[in-house]
């Protein structure tokens, strides 16, 4: 949608005014002494003004975003901690309006009239009793879960109401207060809101589109992290001297700089692969590489900090958890790179053909 | 590259390929030991007169002002083909500084033979008392009359047994203070009073040199800037001007190394090492992004910083060339390569040659230094 910086940068503008309440992350706190229940006003405000269109197309009513769009508007945010889904959100109506039904559409215009919120959850396996095969994240907004049926070899999108979960599979609290629910749909009815290689294509466009979200998340968290490290460095003064004038810190504070410079470069060309044969590669690509810079990172700021660092009441640790929990979400560094494996793999093979 | 190409790009690139698969004599490919001088510098002439030795140069000064696009094309179908490393010091280095501080006549004579491939130029910064401490110098340069008298020692002068000419730093005035006393001077080697002593690298390669300076004259007209005030030549940004240090060339080449490794491995190839080379694949991508951006920011006007660009190029590269050890097993110690059907296998040469990248022109850890103090602003180091 966007031609120029300054046009993304009003779009930026515009979501921190919503997300930003002033409180610096006074919200961010209060979720965490309120969970798992959460204050859905700001929530409505972001609905009001018609985020979650944001990647829809114009012809369906949306903002006509681009992913590059939306790593920045999400790269510009994540300092702020909002406990609101709102990274998650962008990548449901895109999907849903590729199903093209009325109950896809149902679905959409009550997240868009901020009555009822759907997030998508994503297939993995995982360590976890039950032998779950879904997860969705920040769960406890998560009114409804969008996910995908393959159980009867055809694919299937369904919704399904966080009350046919509840019981079995309840929301569990991840270490940044937001919430995971781990679930599998064996004897879930769920609603059908399509089906067939369409719709399985929308849901994989999603799901890269998750990962790509996260990754500028991560770049967004960690630069605010070493921000906030950096400010120490110049402050805090041990044997008569800022301790940012020693070599060992400094060096180690280059390093960090680079691999967060080199991440937001991955992510922001990522974005512009999206809705190309490269699109899955580049997502994982920079979910990868963001996931495996932002956790580093973020251990640095709280080792250069000291034991302020790895207190609670110090807002650094706000900025580790998330990291961390963003980190593993829509795939860990790991993950990701056996999927970059893959598809390298087959490039090169196809290319050398050629 | 990850974002998808315009149909003018893909042409392009179809172009470079084709040029490339019919002109590059198939002796000169898959090397990693940069060819003798006469044996490369044909090709280096043929790049040139194809107009892309200097894509990034202005069509005035000879170049194809080539987008961030198609700069990246060039690189990727170099590393794709196997193409030569080029003695390319003249354009990467000393032609923006002429350009941008010399005089019209020192551009006019020797801007056109560096692109032409008449003059090699080496670099003169280092001495044997003087590395990271490159103020510190001792070469000397008195000034006679119309004249520049230097005595002294350079080292480390990457390919200077085979270079005509040297760009050097020499110190000047013996009172003036530190760093105000250093004069940029550019010095034809066929001068007499001039000895050169190649020196056999851990790479087991003739790329380095000693050069030694004995009452050698130069005209002042060779001085670039002003006398005494060479320093600031050396220290001024120049961040747009060496951009190039951030150039995924390298990286590409060595990832060249570890994708026909894996295909030669195929199914042999274990979760660790397929870890590894996805790593390496992403590392590579994440280059060559903050180097298509840093070209794209120039192009906007915006200031990058040639710090971060050259600690990001360079540990890349060395990076990729672990994971290339990795993957090899025993063969890693090997000395020369393999040649398996089509395909090149070098084991051990690049990862050995590519020690100096995290040293020249800076080392590592002076541009870490750079970085906290003029990106980062931390207080002055100790």
């Amino acid at each position: 949608m966007s031609d120029s910086a300054s046009e993304r940068g009003l779009l930026r503008d515009s979501a921190r005014r919503l997300l930003d309440t002033g409180s610096q992350l006074g919200r961010t706190r209060a979720a965490r002494a309120s969970w798992p229940e959460v204050d859905r006003k700001i929530w409505g405000e972001v609905c009001l003004a018609g985020w979650p269109m944001l990647l829809a197309s114009e012809v369906d009513g949306g903002w006509g975003a681009d992913a590059s769009d939306m790593v920045a508007v999400l790269d510009g945010v994540a300092d702020l901690l909002a406990p609101e889904p709102f990274a998650a959100s962008l990548v449901v109506a895109p999907l849903l309006l590729a199903c093209g039904t009325s109950s896809a559409r149902a679905v959409l215009d009550d997240m868009v009239e901020g009555r009822s919120i759907a997030l998508t959850a994503l297939g993995e396996t995982f360590p976890m009793a039950g032998d779950p095969t879904h997860v969705v994240a920040e769960a406890q907004w998560a009114d409804r879960i969008v996910c995908a049926d393959r159980t009867g070899g055809a694919f299937r999108l369904l919704a399904v109401e966080r009350e046919e979960l509840d019981q079995a599979w309840p929301a569990r609290r991840t270490v940044d207060d937001g919430s995971l629910r781990f679930f599998s749909i064996e004897g879930v009815a769920g609603q059908e809101l399509g089906l067939g290689p369409d719709i399985q294509g929308a849901f994989e466009a999603a799901g890269n589109l998750l990962r790509l979200g996260a990754a500028a998340s991560l770049v967004g968290v960690a630069q605010r992290a070493f921000d906030m490290t950096l400010d120490y460095l110049k402050v805090r003064r041990q044997f008569g001297v800022p301790i940012g004038s020693f070599q060992a810190l400094q060096h180690r504070a280059a390093s960090m700089h680079v691999g967060c410079m080199a991440a937001r470069a991955l992510v922001r060309e990522a974005a512009l692969a999206v809705g190309t044969s490269n699109e899955g590669r580049a997502c994982a690509m920079a979910k990868a590489k963001a996931s495996a810079m932002a956790v580093g990172l973020v251990k640095e700021c709280v080792q250069m900090h000291g034991a302020i660092g790895f207190t609670n009441e110090y807002d650094l640790a706000l900025y580790f958890r998330r990291a961390v929990s963003l980190a593993s979400s829509y795939g860990g560094a790991d993950m990701c790179r056996q999927q970059v494996f893959d598809d390298t793999v087959q490039a090169f093979i196809k290319e050398q053909a050629a | 590259m990850l974002r998808p190409e315009t149909p003018e790009q893909s042409a392009f690139r179809a172009e470079v390929r084709a040029w490339f698969e019919a002109e590059l004599p198939p002796s000169l490919r898959d090397l990693t030991f940069r060819p003798a001088r006469e044996l490369i510098m044909p090709w280096y002439k043929r790049v040139s007169q194809r107009g892309w030795l200097a894509p990034e140069w202005k069509r005035a000064d000879g170049g194809m002002e080539a987008t961030p696009v198609q700069q990246i094309i060039l690189i990727e179908e170099a590393a794709r083909i196997g193409a030569p490393d080029l003695p390319t010091q003249g354009v990467h280095q000393i032609g923006p500084i002429l350009r941008r501080f010399g005089t019209k006549e020192q551009q006019a004579r020797h801007l056109p033979p560096i692109l032409a491939g008449d003059i090699l130029w080496c670099q003169g910064y280092s001495e044997p008392g003087s590395g990271s401490d490159l103020a510190s110098l001792s070469t000397r340069g008195r000034v006679e009359g119309d004249e520049i008298v230097i005595t002294g020692q350079k080292t480390w002068n990457t390919w200077a047994h085979n270079a005509d000419w040297m760009y050097a730093l020499v110190r000047s005035n013996e009172d003036a203070p530190k760093r105000q006393n250093i004069t940029f001077v550019l010095i034809d080697l066929k001068t007499p009073g001039i000895t050169r002593r190649p020196i056999l690298t851990l790479a087991d390669d003739y790329e380095l040199c000693e050069v030694f300076f004995d009452e050698v004259r130069v005209p002042l007209e060779n001085v670039v800037g002003e006398v005494d005030k060479g320093w600031d030549i050396v220290t001024a940004l120049l961040t747009n001007e060496r951009v190039q240090i951030g150039s995924p060339s390298n990286a590409l080449r060595a990832l060249q190394r570890v994708r026909r490794i894996v295909r030669l491995l195929g199914e042999r190839l274990d979760a660790s090492g397929r870890d590894k080379v996805a790593q390496a694949e992403i590392e590579v991508a994440a280059l060559t992004a903050a180097f298509l951006q840093a070209l794209e920011d120039l192009a906007a006007g915006v200031q990058c910083d040639a710090s971060y660009l050259k600690i990001l190029a360079s540990e890349t590269t060395q990076f990729v060339l672990d994971v290339e050890q990795g993957l090899c097993g025993p063969a890693a110690a090997l000395k020369s390569p393999e040649r398996v059907g089509e395909d090149v296998i070098d084991f051990s040469e690049l990862f050995l040659q590519s020690r100096r990248l995290s040293i020249y022109g800076g080392t590592n850890e002076i541009q870490r230094g750079l970085l906290a103090a003029r990106v980062l602003e931390l207080p002055k180091g100790r």
